[in-house]
């Protein structure tokens, strides 16, 4: 128990050090005065730029040829801390005090029910058996054993003109960031914790928790200085973290592994926010951060680069329209500055000397331009992206985009510009990806609406409830019930949504371990020359199987989804399909002989009896769920295993 | 309420959330769950009949028995030490001066009556 409670508090200790202390000290160097940032801004502003510390620190010093293993991280985390704890005793002696702000008692109860929420849900999945998280962790465990940012490649199964199967020569890969593995890649190497442990997904946890304060932090900001900023920002906190807390793209992103995405959502409305500041309070620094951040977007993930990249200009064209020439002015002034150029200066020459995004190294990013062809990329209905965003947030966010619009304001322009410019281009991509020639996972880009979705909602409440309110000659309690009213009626669909994930989730725990116990024993004692395949079908978390191995991101090979077969820019090779749906075929029979592959690993209830009926196939390995078979060699091939 | 402290309060209990869950999950990973063990060949490739069982359920005694060309050549209980989580047997010292014919049986059964079997063949059919 000492072991675990040791392991676990150094584990706690490296996420503060790696996710919180280098972006306190990034934020007090840009808010000097401590007036600009409210604490929860603050908190928000530290993660964000935690992330992107650890991304530029990392890629910065493999750059320079240096492996980055614990001792260098210590030093790095550590100096970081030094600096703050100096800077704090520096500003507790005479800095200026930062002015109270308040927070309502509401604040707490939401942000308290989200964590419960969140939490049970989290609970069953603590081992991590996500297949989307197994792939990335094999990455993370690459990072994290060699000490410098790995080659994104991988090794296909071939067709050759000759009709025989080959191990094909690396390819990049473009599913995979860097920046969206270094964070976790740094609590592993600071901490010692395993890969295959709870902690990628508590880090995730984190992120997506204080991505639920991001969106409170800028909702306040977007609404004020209208009286009611907070109780905006509060609705919308409610309807965003609270309700729906586990739909894509909450927990089941978190659980499922979904990296780059989470943190995404994390750094979206994070830059929004510094946006606003900088633009509200006529702020360069700000703005160079908020730079900072969008260009740390394309360093985690494209499809958020691609989407942020949309919403803001969207939101800068309604800016443009709705601000006229006193915006043309301000914004003038803003950008034309030095830490904004700086900012930009120095994102494009860390682009050009120091690491590029693989997706633009690649040209992958053209591969979402163009007429959509996957069926999952068609476009939505209007219903389905009502049920997607949840259909009272959807009526509500529709009722608040249209009140944005109305002749009579209650708020500033901000909040046209930012919700509508953030809304209306995510919203096309979804209805009408034909007309825009864009090839994108339509629900995948719902997901992204959550955000503005939840704002529009909120501010359609406290709307309605203060024009009730203003109305004369109406009862005082007629605005309270309403806002009661409609937040019930919202409710009522986002908790059953609640009760019905929580209800399927299942902890795994036994099969997990027992995985794990298979693919080492496997990884153990694979003679060199023989290869393994395993089947993604039938067994749960099976991407993890790789991490025993990790000699390839294609290893072991496994057969896949069998779809996957049929489509035309997919598996080409049929060879792992064949290996495990008809092992004895005379097809499998010669292409597993090609590829050296001789152990296989399936599901022993499902798959377990194409393997049993044959005399070829021994059973090594027997566990709970997963058995692992050894062939004996093709007649053509007699070596491999002697005879008694 | 004053921001600054519901923050530092808030930090301080996800933290606790944060650091419960990774005890919690720490546990979980070393915890027994019933139906949990696994057997395997020592050696998959070779000739050799060394069985591993692999424990993670609460079972301390489990029953192995080998077969070869569908008759019983022996059986013996094994049992683990309380925090033992391997231990190794032999087909052949099981099988005695019995003689394997084209393949090699290992059925194991825990003390819930939970069976796993291996098999090693030595001549394709």
């Amino acid at each position: 128990m000492l072991e675990i409670l040791t392991q676990s508090a150094l584990t706690l200790l490296s996420m503060a050090l790696t996710l919180v202390v280098p972006g306190l000290l990034v934020v007090r160097l840009v808010d000097r005065s401590n007036r600009l940032f409210s604490p929860i801004e603050r908190a928000v502003l530290a993660v964000a730029t935690s992330i992107i510390f650890t991304d530029v620190a990392l890629l910065s010093i493999d750059a320079a040829g240096v492996p980055f293993g614990r001792l260098t991280l210590l030093c790095l985390f550590g100096i970081a801390a030094v600096l703050l704890a100096a800077d704090m005793v520096r500003s507790g002696r005479g800095g200026e005090k930062r002015p109270d702000v308040t927070v309502s008692i509401g604040f707490v109860v939401i942000v308290s029910a989200l964590l419960v929420f969140k939490t049970i849900f989290l609970v069953p999945s603590l081992l991590p058996d996500s297949t989307d998280l197994g792939h990335h962790m094999y990455w993370v465990e690459r990072i994290a054993s060699e000490g410098r940012i790995p080659e994104y490649v991988e090794r296909e199964i071939k067709l050759q003109p000759d009709g025989k199967y080959a191990l094909a020569d690396p390819e990049p890969i473009s599913d995979f960031i860097v920046g969206e593995h270094l964070p976790i890649a740094a609590v592993g190497i600071l901490s010692g914790a395993e890969n295959s442990s709870t902690y990628p997904v508590l880090v995730l946890f984190l992120i997506h928790v204080v991505t639920a304060g991001a969106l409170y932090a800028l909702a306040r900001r977007v609404f004020a200085p209208s009286a009611s900023a907070g109780t905006i920002a509060l609705v919308a906190l409610f309807l965003f973290g609270t309700l729906y807390a586990i739909d894509p793209p909450q927990m089941k992103y978190v659980v499922g592994g979904v990296v780059g995405n989470t943190i995404g959502n994390l750094l979206i409305p994070t830059a929004f926010l510094l946006v606003t500041i900088a633009y509200r309070e006529r702020r360069p620094s700000v703005l160079a951060l908020g730079v900072i951040v969008a260009v740390a977007i394309a360093y985690t993930h494209h499809l958020s680069a691609l989407l942020f990249a949309a919403a803001a200009i969207g939101a800068g064209a309604f800016l443009l329209a709705v601000g006229g020439d006193d915006a043309v002015r301000r914004i003038r002034q803003i950008v034309v500055s030095a830490p904004v150029l700086l900012a930009i200066a120095a994102s494009a020459s860390f682009l050009i000397f120091v690491h590029m995004p693989s997706y633009l190294e690649n040209s992958a990013a053209k591969t979402v331009i163009g007429a959509p062809e996957a069926s999952e990329h068609q476009g939505y209905s209007v219903s389905q992206l009502a049920s997607a965003v949840g259909e009272p947030r959807f009526v509500l966010a529709v009722l608040g985009l249209a009140f944005l619009f109305a002749p009579v304001r209650m708020i500033r322009s901000d909040a046209v510009w930012l919700l509508a410019g953030w809304t209306i281009p995510l919203v096309a991509f979804v209805l009408a990806p034909d007309v825009l020639r864009i090839d994108l996972p339509s629900g995948r880009v719902a997901n992204y609406l959550v955000f503005p979705v939840a704002m529009l909602a909120a501010y359609a409440i406290v709307r309605i409830a203060n024009m009730l309110r203003d109305e004369p000659g109406l009862p005082r309690w007629i605005p309270t019930m309403a806002v009661v009213v409609f937040v019930l009626a919202a409710s009522f669909d986002g908790y059953l949504d609640n009760a019905r994930y929580l209800a399927d989730a299942k902890e795994r725990f036994a099969s997990v371990l027992s995985l794990r116990d298979a693919s080492r024993y496997l990884a153990a004692r694979v003679p060199e020359g023989m290869r393994v395949v395993h089947d993604h079908i039938n067994i749960p978390g099976d991407s993890w199987v790789k991490l025993s191995f990790m000699e390839d991101y294609n290893y072991p090979f496994y057969r896949a989804h069998l779809f996957r077969y049929d489509r035309a820019d997919d598996r080409a090779e049929k060879c792992t399909l064949l290996a495990i749906s008809t092992p004895n075929s005379d097809e499998a029979r010669a292409c597993t002989g090609e590829l050296g592959i001789r152990f296989f690993l399936v599901n022993r209830d499902i798959d377990g009896s194409q393997f049993d009926h044959f005399g070829r196939f021994s059973r090594i390995f027997d566990g709970p769920e997963v058995s692992a078979y050894f062939s004996l060699p093709h007649a053509a091939d007699p070596s491999g295993i002697r005879s008694r | 309420m004053n921001e600054r402290k519901v923050v530092i309060a808030l930090t301080l209990a996800s933290a606790i959330v944060i650091g419960a869950l990774l005890v919690g999950g720490a546990v979980a990973e070393r915890r027994e769950y019933p139906g949990r063990f696994s057997i395997a060949f020592e050696d998959p490739v070779g000739a050799g009949g060394e069985v591993v069982i692999m424990n993670g359920s609460p079972s301390r005694r489990f029953t192995v028995t080998v077969l070869s060309g569908g008759v019983e050549l022996g059986s013996v209980e094994a049992v683990m030490l309380p925090g033992q989580r391997r231990i190794y047997v032999s087909a052949e010292a099981i099988a005695g001066t019995m003689t394997f014919s084209d393949d090699v049986r290992v059925r194991v059964s825990d003390e819930s009556g939970v069976t796993r079997e291996i098999s090693k063949i030595f001549t394709p059919r």
